[in-house]
Order: structure tokens, then C-alpha cells, then sequence
């Protein structure tokens, strides 16, 4: 699944200018007294954790290097010496547009939005903290005494952490675009909760760094990048386990169009309107995932029966449709593409009612996507219509056949891709 | 099922010697505080609590983390007594049969490997206690390292052995060596990433405050939940990929899981071979699509019971190149493709589609070709009862040469005396095709 991203969306602008704006405020507080060392380790960590890529299964990135970042917020008060605001924020948002310089020079992809939303996040940690360590009652004192850290300051910290997660994955498209102009919330919930784990973990990762910082100085980062690296390479494991399995079922849904059964490229086809079209409807990223499924293997079914040619248009949709989910209803991994298998040929609504409730949403953008690439490249005995036909008869079938929603949404998608 | 004598006696010994370590451990002279050897181990538990689960039914869980903590922050005993807190754990080897018997196995095992490792920390000359704060973090490297290496030799073979006398009595049975190769070597980098975790653990622990440990589960719990996805992930993909094609395979009654079959063959002849690892996964995955092309055939051509056109027996010929063309876009079997093209080349070069010979033809044709034989020899087909197993073996020895490579037969041959092997079994075979049935009637019903 391939959603091209503009790099520099208004949001990446708006929030780099925000970031610019609150940086160059704080530049005149920034003194560095006594934080030598302690500066250069976080800021050298930043700049390593910046230059690593973490995409996580769900094509979103992890920002690893908020871990240094924060736990450079939370030294305050510690025997290290304290970092305030607007060190703590400059020193990340110079070690992270260091890496960024090194990323463009290594013509990788950078993403200022990113940066900035991280800079901003570890400045209004870093108040939090100061704000909250003073007046709360729970410390964590070393055994000489010292002072080392503040446990509400932590949760403030941690509260900061989340609160400002969504304002990134929003702005800087993480959210896939499409979603984003539905206007769906669920889905950014979606996309919150699963997230919120890995961002509780990052956040505890800096508590534990600020916390053994001052015992055991830089020895603390490498300590830790164990766990981070073997947490990484399990989610590429997963990333590619899952790119292998999209090619997979991308190659199988070839098969019908070898044997002659449809029209070559048919399935994929069907495949990219589909998830457009849900996308523009809102569908979260695992949904997605299985639409794209669903419509890759919709006509699997067409392989195993004997003799496809010789039963009734209507009967023939219905065989097809149940042998192909029974296929993949046989595989148990994926109930609700065998649901949508199963449901493809079914009206939206009957007479007498507003929506067929037992027909999935995935099932009802099948139908529309399916039936689109069947009439604009003549499949059966119909001749090869138009964009604009193929809609108008879509429109003609949206009584009961076709979602008028859903056709919408597929109105949408071609008018964008210029082909209406 | 009940445990074998030889897995009870085993288990009598395993509890015996950590009996050994703990007398050991408990006269090693360090001290025992009882309110930290409880916290300790109710930590350990916590992490024993959630194991990620390995293919065979073992589980993995980073536990060890909190013991290395324990030996480093307080000694042998107290990291001994914190193991055997694993004891209590409910969960532990899923297979096992008896979780009385289960548990105390599990117990027994953490405290000799905790215990050894403990030995061993302070043989390299490990900090323990005090003098982890006055002394340089670096001198606790090494230690940490060699303890983490005994940790995993000593448990691992345990539980190897263990699932080695659990698995039911017969020749086909693997050895130990086999057990623990196939089941922990993939684990070792994974064990030593979490290694110095439990060094920073001990640190913390000293150094601050015994609860800012709890900050070290919540990346241990992220890590350990990727790890689980990951395992999950893969085994889901291959139960996919292998439902799918054995049910499109439907179309053909009488090759209704020879797909399957093909690949388990390829599987454990490629094993025999020394293919290993990930190569050894894209051979299987080779091996279970290597008729995908066929599948692209018309239904009506390949049901079709009297002579083939020429055009339909080119289509028929065509397979191997159709079948390659199918998977050619799937990056993780690049390796593997030759493969799918080249399984009915015959060692003369008088095969298809290329006229390959000898050792032109890749390794994973050549035994995919000799799998692809021998199952469809050892399987009814329309025309013929199915042959058994040792007369399909004579039978592949007699082309052997002008059509097989002589080696993957030997391999096939060592193979199948080691793993058991059924050739399609005939109520397997008529429930399915009652099943086939079933599902036509369900579709015209709909």
C-alpha cells in the first residue's frame, strides 16, 4: 500500500514557523552554565536517534530521538546540573537539524514538520517539568541525598508527551490525508491509542536516562539502546513481513486474470480504487489493509469453479463470491475479508429499508469499485464505457445496487486523479 | 498425556541439582535481606508473567533481565531465591503436560542457570553490591556479558532436553542438539540487547530508589509486545499463504494439498542439505507455490479427461514460466524463483521450459523436483492407486541421473528416516473431497 506524501504539507510550514518563532524567543535565556558535558552527550544522542529511522508497522515513524530530548528536560535539579526550557528545546532542535543537514546531504527524507513538533514537545516538557517538579510532593532522592527526580514532574512530562502526539500526527500528515479531509476523529483516536503505548515507553526510556544520568554520565544511552534496537528490528520484521504478504496476495490475485476468467490488471485495479475510496470515507489503517485484501483476492473464486461460463450472470456472481470467501475463510487470518468476499455481490439496501445493516462498508466499496472497473474496461459483454458513463451508471444503480455514499466517494477519488 | 519415566527422572535430576545451587548459593556467604529477595522476586514474576510465545511451545520472556539485577545488586543467593520465584508463575512450557510438575521444573531450571550465571558474574570479577557505585560502570560490562552467555547455554539446553523427553517415543524423534538449534540459536541477539538493561536495573536500584525500577518494564513490555507481534505476524503470513494455495488447489480433487505436502518435503530435504535459516523459509514458500502457474490454466483444460490440444498442452507446459511470472514481484523470494521455473527440468537437459542440466539447474529446483515426484507418486491419482513410499524411492532412484539429482534423493531418503512422514492419508483425502462438496452446495445455495 503506496500513499504518496508531499513532504511539505502547510502543516510541516505553519509548524516549522511556529517552531522558528518560539526558538527564536527563547535564545536570549538559553545560559549554559555548568551543563558542558551534559550537553553535548544529549544533544550527540539526539542527533543518533535522529539519524535512525523507525517506521512502525503502520508506515507511521517513531521518533526515537524524543527519549534524549526529554530526559534532557528532566535533569532539572539533578547533580548534573539543570537544563532549562529553552536549553533543553534549542539543544534538540540543533542536534536534530544537524541530522537533518547530514539526511538531506545523504538524500534521505527529512521532515521539518517533525522536528519542529519534537522541539516543541521537549520545550513545554521541560517548563512542565520545571513547574511541576517544584511543587509536587514525590521525589526520588539518590542515596547520598541528592535530589533526582520529581515523579509528578515525570507525569507532567508524560502528559505533555501525548497531549502533544496528536498535534504531530495531525499536522504533519502521519494521519494519512484523505482521512484528514473526511474529518473522521475515530480515526485519529485510532491512530492516538496505538500509538500511546510506544509514547509511554519512550517517555520512560528518558525518565530512566535522566534518573541514571548522573551516576553513570553517557554510559546511560548505550545501556539502553539495546532494548530500542531489538524493539526496531522486531517492527521491521513486521514491516516486512507485511510487505511480503500484500506482495503475495498481489501475485495470487493474478491467477484469474491468467487463466482468462477477467480482464488483466483487474484485481489491482479494483484494489487502489478501493482503498482510495475508503480512505476517503475515513477507514483507519488496519481497515484499509483489508479492503485491499478483500478486493485483491475478490475474484479468487472464479479459479476453482469448473466451468464459470456456463451459469447465469447473477447465479455466477454469488458462486464466485462464496467459494472465494470459503478460500480465504479457510486461511482464519482474516475473518473480515472473507466478509467482504462473501458480501460483494449484495444490495446496499432492500426495498423498505435505508441500509442493508448485515452488508459491510468494505463489501459496499467493493461492489461500486468492482463494478467501475468492470464497465470502464468492458468487462463481460457490455461495451467499454467512459469514466463519466461508468459513473452515471452507478448513479442509475444507486436505488438499491450501489451506496450513493460510497459512489460518491469513488466520484471524489477519480476527480482527483484527473480521470473524470 | 502423561509424562514419560525418562521425562519424571529428568525432571528428579534438574531438581536435584538446583537443590545443589541453592545450598551452594546459600553458603556462598553474601548476605540476604528479606524485604529486597521479596521485591525481586515478585519483579521477576512480573516479567515471567508475560512470555512471548516460541513456535514450538516454548516461551521467551526477559526475566533475566531482573536476575542479573539480583546477583548484581545483591549476590548469588538472593538472585537464586528470586528465580526460583518462577516457580509460582502460571504460566511456563505450554506443551508440558502436568503443571504441578510444570512449575517445579520451571523453578528448578531458572535457579541452576541464575545460579551458574551468578558464579560466573563473579568469576569475571563483577561489582556486586557497594562496590557497583564506588567502581567505573565499564568494569561491568564484561561481567554482564559472560553472565548473560551462561544464562542462556544453561537454560536453553535445560528446556532443550526437557521438550526433547516430552515429545513422544520414536525413531523420527529429534535430538537435543536438533531441538535447541532450531528452537534458541535465533534468540541469542535478542538475549544479549536486554543484557545491559539489567546492569542499569542493578543501578538504579542502588542508586535511586527500588521502585524506579518499574520504569525499566515499560520499554521491556514494548519490546516484548513487538517480538510477540513479529512471531505472529510471520506465523499468520504462512498459514495464509498456505491455506490459500491448497484451497485454490481444490480445483484439481486429486492434488488437494500436494502443495502443502511439497513444501513440508522441501522443508526438511532442504534441512538435510544444510539450507538454513531464512534461505530454508523462502525454499518452503517456493516449494508451496511452485504449481501456482497451473492454477492459472483453465479449469476446463486441466479437468479435461481425454487428449490435450496442442495449444492446451502448451498451456499446460507453459506452468513453470506462468508460475514464475505470478510470484515474480515477491521480493523475499527472489532466491527462491528459480524454483518455480525450473521444477520440471530433468538432469539430462531434456526438460522444460529452458533445457537446464546437472548442476545448472539451482539447488531449490532440484529438490523441489524430487519432493514434487515422490508425492505425486505416493498420491492417488486419477489414473493409478498411489505407490508406498519405498517403492516411489526405487522408482525415483531408477531416473535417477538422467532425471534427479542423486544427492537430493539421498537427502530425501536421510529425511524421511528421520521425520515421520504420511503420505496422503485416504480419510484425509475423502473428507476433503466430501468437503469440496459441501462447499459447492453452500455456494449454490447462496
Amino acid at each position: 500500500m503506496q500513499r504518496p506524501s508531499d513532504p511539505a504539507t502547510w502543516g510541516d510550514r505553519a509548524l516549522a514557523a511556529v517552531a522558528a518563532i518560539v526558538a527564536a524567543t527563547l535564545v536570549p535565556f538559553a545560559g549554559v552554565n555548568g551543563l558542558g558535558d551534559a550537553l553535548l552527550t544529549f544533544g550527540a544522542f539526539v542527533l543518533l536517534t535522529e539519524l535512525l529511522d523507525t517506521e512502525l508497522p503502520s508506515g507511521k515513524r517513531l521518533r526515537l530521538s524524543l527519549a534524549p530530548g526529554l530526559a534532557f528536560a528532566m535533569l532539572e535539579g539533578t547533580p548534573a546540573g539543570s537544563a532549562s526550557p529553552a536549553v533543553a528545546g534549542l539543544t534538540f532542535l540543533l542536534a536534530a537539524s544537524i541530522a537533518g543537514g547530514i539526511r538531506l546531504l545523504a538524500k534521505r527524507e527529512v521532515r521539518f514538520g517533525e522536528i519542529a513538533a519534537s522541539f516543541l514537545t521537549v520545550t513545554a516538557a521541560a517548563a512542565a517539568y520545571r513547574a511541576f517538579s517544584a511543587t509536587g510532593p514525590l521525589h526520588l532522592v539518590g542515596r547520598d541525598g541528592t535530589h533526582l527526580a520529581s515523579v509528578t514532574g515525570m507525569a507532567a512530562v508524560l502528559a505533555i508527551a501525548l497531549a502533544f502526539e496528536p498535534i504531530r500526527l495531525w499536522v504533519t500528515g502521519a494521519v494519512d490525508p484523505a482521512v484528514r479531509r473526511a474529518g473522521s476523529p475515530t480515526a485519529l483516536v485510532r491512530a492516538l491509542r496505538s500509538n500511546a503505548a510506544l509514547q509511554t515507553a519512550i517517555v520512560s526510556i528518558a525518565a530512566l536516562v535522566a534518573l541514571a544520568f548522573p551516576k553513570l554520565g553517557g554510559w546511560s544511552f548505550p545501556l539502553f539502546l539495546g532494548p530500542l534496537a531489538a524493539t526496531r528490528y522486531a517492527f521491521r520484521q513486521i514491516t516486512q513481513i507485511r510487505t511480503t504478504e500484500v506482495q503475495t496476495l498481489r501475485a495470487l490475485s493474478k491467477i484469474p486474470e491468467m487463466a482468462g476468467y477477467t480482464q488483466p490488471g483487474h484485481s489491482r485495479r479494483v484494489a487502489e480504487l478501493a482503498i482510495a475510496m475508503a480512505a476517503e470515507l475515513g477507514a483507519a489503517e488496519d481497515e484499509l489493509r483489508e479492503i485491499e485484501y478483500a478486493a485483491l483476492l475478490h475474484d479468487i473464486g472464479r479459479v476453482v469453479l469448473e466451468d464459470p461460463e456456463s451459469a447465469d450472470a447473477s447465479s455466477l456472481r454469488a458462486d464466485v463470491a462464496a467459494t472465494g470467501a470459503s478460500i480465504v475463510a479457510a486461511a482464519g487470518t482474516f475473518p473480515d475479508v472473507a466478509r467482504m468476499i462473501r458480501e460483494q455481490h449484495h444490495d446496499y439496501r432492500r426495498p423498505g429499508e435505508l441500509i442493508n445493516e448485515e452488508v459491510s462498508l468494505g463489501a459496499r466499496i467493493l461492489r461500486v469499485a468492482n463494478t467501475f472497473d468492470d464497465l470502464s474496461t468492458g468487462q463481460g459483454s457490455t461495451p467499454t464505457k467512459s469514466a463519466w458513463e461508468s459513473i452515471e451508471e452507478l448513479h442509475r444503480g444507486a436505488a438499491y445496487d450501489y451506496d450513493p455514499t460510497v459512489v460518491s466517494a469513488l466520484t471524489r477519488v477519480l476527480a482527483r486523479d484527473g480521470v473524470l | 498425556m502423561r509424562l514419560s519415566w525418562a521425562a519424571r527422572a529428568y525432571i528428579a535430576v534438574v531438581v536435584v541439582s538446583a537443590s545443589a545451587v541453592l545450598m551452594a548459593a546459600l553458603t556462598s556467604g553474601s548476605s540476604i535481606p528479606i524485604g529486597h529477595t521479596i521485591l525481586l522476586a515478585s519483579l521477576f514474576l512480573m516479567a515471567e508473567a508475560f512470555p512471548v510465545a516460541l513456535p514450538r511451545g516454548a516461551a521467551y520472556s526477559v526475566s533475566f533481565v531482573v536476575t542479573l539485577a539480583a546477583m548484581i545488586t545483591h549476590g548469588p543467593a538472593v538472585a537464586v531465591i528470586a528465580a526460583g520465584a518462577g516457580a509460582f508463575n502460571l504460566r511456563g512450557i505450554r506443551r508440558h503436560p502436568a503443571p504441578i510438575a510444570s512449575r517445579i521444573f520451571n523453578g528448578a531450571n531458572f535457579m541452576i542457570c541464575t545460579g551458574m550465571a551468578a558464579l560466573a558474574y563473579r568469576a569475571s570479577g563483577g561489582p556486586i553490591g557497594p562496590e557497583l557505585l564506588t567502581s567505573p560502570i565499564a568494569g561491568g560490562l564484561l561481567p554482564v556479558l559472560v553472565a548473560t552467555g551462561v544464562n542462556f547455554v544453561a537454560n536453553t539446553a535445560i528446556v532443550a532436553v526437557m521438550l526433547y523427553f516430552a515429545t513422544p517415543q520414536s525413531r523420527f524423534r529429534n535430538s537435543p542438539w536438533a531441538i535447541w538449534r532450531s528452537e534458541f540459536t535465533s534468540l541469542l541477539p535478542g538475549y544479549f540487547s536486554f543484557a545491559f538493561l539489567g546492569l542499569l536495573l542493578a543501578v538504579l536500584y542502588m542508586e535511586v530508589h527500588a521502585a524506579a525500577v518499574l520504569f525499566v518494564l515499560v520499554p521491556l513490555l514494548v519490546a516484548r509486545r513487538a517480538f510477540a507481534a513479529a512471531v505472529r505476524a510471520q506465523l499468520a503470513y504462512e498459514s495464509t499463504v498456505e491455506s490459500l494455495v491448497t484451497a485454490i488447489e481444490a480445483k484439481d480433487r486429486y492434488t488437494r494439498d500436494h502443495a502443502g505436502r511439497v513444501a513440508r518435503l522441501t522443508d526438511i530435504v532442504a534441512h538435510e542439505h544444510g539450507v538454513r535459516g531464512e534461505q530454508l523459509r523462502t525454499f518452503r514458500l517456493a516449494a508451496l507455490m511452485h504449481d501456482v502457474g497451473k492454477l492459472g490454466v483453465p479449469t476446463a483444460v486441466l479437468a479435461k479427461p481425454g487428449k490435450l490440444t496442442a495449444d492446451e498442452y502448451d498451456a499446460m507446459k507453459n506452468h513453470p514460466v506462468r508460475g514464475h511470472e505470478i510470484v515474480a514481484e515477491i521480493d523475499l523470494l527472489q532466491d527462491a524463483l528459480a524454483g518455480i521455473r525450473h521444477h520440471h527440468e530433468r538432469m539430462d537437459g531434456s526438460g522444460y521450459p529452458d533445457g537446464l542440466s546437472g548442476d545448472q539447474i539451482p539447488l531449490v529446483a532440484r529438490i523441489i523436483m524430487v519432493c514434487d515426484a515422490f508425492d505425486s507418486m505416493t498420491s492417488t491419482r486419477a489414473y493409478r492407486k498411489p505407490m508406498t513410499m519405498s517403492e516411489a524411492l526405487s522408482e525415483l532412484r531408477r531416473c535417477a541421473a538422467s532425471q534427479f539429482d542423486p544427492a537430493a534423493i539421498d537427502a530425501l531418503e536421510t529425511a524421511l528416516a528421520k521425520h515421520p512422514w504420511r503420505a496422503e492419508p485416504e480419510i484425509e483425502r475423502l473428507r476433503r473431497v466430501e468437503e469440496t462438496k459441501e462447499r459447492k452446495n453452500d455456494a449454490a445455495a447462496v
